[in-house]
This record gives C-alpha cells, structure tokens and sequence, in this order.
C-alpha cells in the first residue's frame, strides 16, 4: 500500500495538468482575492478573507477534470493492470488512489491558503476553520469522484456529477428561499449540507444563516458522504474486472 | 451513405442507452410536473404560481432534456467508436465522408426523437395540473417546441460529430459535458443582462454583441427561455452549428488514423 501511494505520487509529479493546476489555483487565488480581477461591486465591497473563500470553489472543477483523467491514464496505460499482475489487491489500489486524491486536495488547498494570504487575506480562527470544513467537504465530493472513475469507468460521469451538485444546489436554494419562506427543517438543512456546494455557499458571505448547521454538524456530514463513498467504493471491488 | 444511415438507426433503435435516455424523458418531466403541482397546490397553496411554474416548464426545454440528449449522443457515439463498427464499416468499403454524415443524421434522429418524446409526455400532464391556469397560449407552446425540437437534433448532432471526430477519446466527452455544465451556468445570466426583469438592457460594445450572437444563434441557449426571434433565426442558428460541425468533422475524420 505504501509503495503503490508513493509510485502513484511519483507518477503524479510528472503529470502536467496536475502541476498546471497548481499554478492555475495559485494564480487565480492572488488574483481574485487581491482584487485584481474580477472587480464587480458586489465582489469589491467584501473582506479579503471572505473573496479568497469564493474563489475555493474553484477546486471542484478542477478536480472533477483531474480525478477522471488521473485515473483512467492509470487504467489505459496498464498501470493498474500491472500492479494486480504485481499481488495487490483492487482494494489496496482503491485506497491507495483515494489517498493520492485526497494529498492532491491538501496540497492545492495549502497553496490556495498561501495564495490567499499574499492577497491579503487576513488569519483568524474562523478562516481558518471554514477552510477546514469546506477541505472535508471537497473530500467527499472527490471520494464520489473515485468511485465514478474506479468502479464506474465513466470519465464523463464527473461533469454528471458536478452537474446534479449545481443544480441541487439551486433547487435548494429556491426551496428554502420561495417554498419554505426562509425556514428550513433539520432535513432539509441536511441535504443542503451533504451536497458541497451547500457547505460552500453556506460559509460565504453571501450564504443563508439557516442552511448553515454549524461547523461540527458540516464535519459530521462530510465524514458521512466520503465513508458511504469509500464503502460503495469497495464493495466487491477485488471481483471487478480489469481489461 | 443510406445503407450506413440505416445501420445507425437500427443500431440507435436497439440500443440500451437510448431506450433508458428515452424513458428518462418520458418520466422525468412529468415527475417533475407532478413534484411542481404538489409544491404550488399542497405547500404554497397558490395557483397562479402553480401556472407559471408549469408553464416555464412546458415552454422552456427543462435541463434533464439537453443532459438527456447529450448523454445518449456522447455514449452511443463512442461505444460505436471502441467497438470497432466505425473500422468495419471503412473495411467493408464505406467512405469516410458517408460513415460521418450518417453519424450526425443518426444524432439528429435522437435529439429529435427524445424532444417529441419529452413534448408528448409533458404536454399531457402539464394541462392536467395547471387546471386551466396556464400562462402560454397553444400557438406559442407549439412555436417554443418546434425550436427546442430543432436545437434538441443540433446538440445532438454537435456531439456526435464531435465524438467521431476526436476519435472516441476521452477528450471529446470532457468537451461534450463541459461546454453543457458551463453553458447550462452561462445562459439564464446571459438572458438576464440581455433582458433585465426591471428597466432596459444596459450592456454595450462587444459584450452585447457577443451576447446578442449566443442568444440567437447558439442553439445551446434555446433551451433557456422562450423564443424571442422569429423562425428564420433559429433554423439559421441550428443549421449553421450542423453544417460547421459536420464540415470541420470531415476535414479532421478523413485524415485520422485509426486505431
């Protein structure tokens, strides 16, 4: 398992759309968050801090290009093939790509950070902490990435996927706003929550204080959505056929 | 070309994607249309916005419709393309240029089959559970249907032509469900700056142009509002996306390697 994680992060080194998004999430944090671009005067009126949060919405379209065309290289390429060939198991593969994922998701996020504070973001303890809560979100948004990508085969699944985030996120939005006039039961603030657009736009600024349940239960959530991923993920996964 | 374009029928007719596409959009829509009336009768209890609601629905080409759509387009294309029927048919002696204008007829018949599909399921129960409150007169519902039916082929063929032209590779999915997603973000902004609920359009320059250019001609956008141009407009639109994807298609399809 160590040595697949470390083979896996070497290969990744040498992926260009890997390090080209790092810079791209450097850049586009400096960017955003100092004000350079995008200066609408509904952006140009908020904090540093909470423009440099918006902009972290950006890794999920990332990643939903990344997860599927890391992995299906590795599927086409016979690399995984090869390391079944080797003795390990589909399962040990599974987590070792998870783990991959889930460093890729912590590095670009450190850089966002450091981008963001050269932008002039200001550290305080509840940055810091949204940041948190929005990083083990995006965990389960990329766990249900690997299970499309691993078990599905389905490159174009992940725009599917994106997809159905948005716009189960605007018809929740809608239902809170207009159907339910501003209040929402524990369920429906649930289901808002497990979707990471939800978690994301509750923490903005611009976020509806009632569809945020707070920062334990958005954790809570989010460990949820990624343990129910890894399951479906690697349930009788070592029987799955490998071409 | 006739004898490939039959063979892509028949093929399209047999295949399981298009048939789960095809009842997709034929329970899709009028869940939707039952959820809307369950939600303006029961929870809101107000029926002008019950009719508004299903109307916007029945006039506009509803999102599930164009992922539908692209969906079965994209799937069917490159499963013909990985199983090796594209080979065997340049084997057998077809030619290139017949092998992927047959392809995009074959994408136009599924967008159009699954947009009548979707009209018939959804006009019957939009009048159900509207209960006479509906905002669109019948002229206009019939107009907004013909122009999503013709962008509903278009999509479809884009991507086909698409998919045939990159090879069936991965790419050309990518490109196929990205340029959806963003769109599907970019469009109700776009009509919203062109037509702003409250006072007049203020955008100018290049930016209106550009927009104006999206709004009438990109056949992606008919599915976002009701049609605003007259006819001539949207066939120019839907016929141009068709004819530049099918020209560039041959120019890339007849010098491909194929593997």
């Amino acid at each position: 398992m160590k040595n697949l994680y470390r083979s896996n992060m070497w290969r990744l080194s040498k992926n260009p759309l890997f390090t080209g998004g790092m810079a791209i999430a450097f850049l586009a944090t400096l960017a955003f968050t100092s004000n350079w671009i995008w200066r609408t005067e509904r952006f140009t009126r908020i904090e540093h801090d909470e423009r440099m949060f918006f902009i972290s919405v950006a890794m999920m379209g990332f990643f939903t290009v990344f997860v599927p065309c890391f992995t299906k290289s590795e599927f086409d390429d016979g690399v995984i093939r090869n390391k079944i060939v080797a003795g390990y198991s589909m399962k040990q593969v599974f987590y070792s790509h998870l783990l991959t994922h889930f460093s890729v998701l912590v590095l670009m996020d450190a850089i966002y950070l450091i981008a963001g504070i050269l932008g002039g973001a200001r550290v305080h303890g509840t940055m810091l902490l949204k940041n948190v809560v929005f990083l083990f979100a995006m965990c389960g948004y990329v766990s249900a990435l690997v299970f499309l990508a691993i078990r599905l085969k389905k490159t174009g699944a992940s725009f599917l996927l994106l997809s159905t985030c948005y716009f189960s996120w605007i018809g929740m939005n809608w239902l809170i706003g207009f159907v339910l006039n501003g209040s929402a039961p524990a369920i429906v603030v649930t289901i808002y929550n497990v979707n990471t657009l939800g978690q994301w736009y509750a923490n903005t600024c611009f976020g509806d204080g009632i569809a945020n349940p707070g920062y334990a239960a958005q954790l809570a959530i989010s460990v949820e959505v990624s343990l129910v991923m890894i399951l479906f993920s690697t349930i009788r996964v070592n029987k799955s056929k490998i071409k | 070309m006739f004898r490939n374009l039959y063979a892509d029928i028949r093929y399209i007719l047999k295949s399981k994607t298009f048939r789960w596409t095809l009842a997709g959009v034929v329970f899709l829509h009028p869940l939707m249309m039952l959820s809307a009336w369950l939600i303006g009768s029961v929870v809101m209890k107000d029926e002008t916005w019950l009719a508004v609601y299903i109307g916007y629905m029945l006039s506009s080409g509803l999102p599930p419709l164009i992922y539908l759509i692209t969906v079965s387009a994209v799937t069917i294309s490159s499963y013909v393309f990985s199983c090796g029927f594209i080979k065997n048919k340049i084997l057998s002696g077809a030619s290139r240029t017949g092998i992927l204008l047959s392809a995009v007829c074959g994408g136009i018949f599924q967008g159009v089959m699954l947009s009548l599909l979707s009209f018939l399921s959804s006009v019957a129960v939009a009048f159900l559970f509207a209960d006479g409150n509906l905002s669109y007169s019948v002229p206009e519902i019939a107009k907004n249907w013909i122009v999503i039916t013709m962008a509903s082929g278009t999509v479809a063929a884009f991507c086909t032509a698409l998919v045939i032209m990159l090879g069936g590779s991965d790419l050309s999915k990518f490109i196929d469900f990205a340029l959806l997603f963003l769109v599907q973000i970019a469009s109700p902004r776009v009509v919203a700056q062109l037509y702003p609920a409250d006072g007049l359009c203020s955008l100018t320059g290049t930016k209106l142009a550009v927009y104006t250019f999206l709004d009438k001609f990109f056949p992606y956008f008919y599915f976002t509002a009701t049609p605003r141009y007259p006819m001539g407009t949207y066939v120019l639109g839907c016929g141009g996306l068709i004819l530049i994807s099918a020209a560039i298609g041959l120019l890339v399809f007849n010098k491909r390697d194929l593997k």
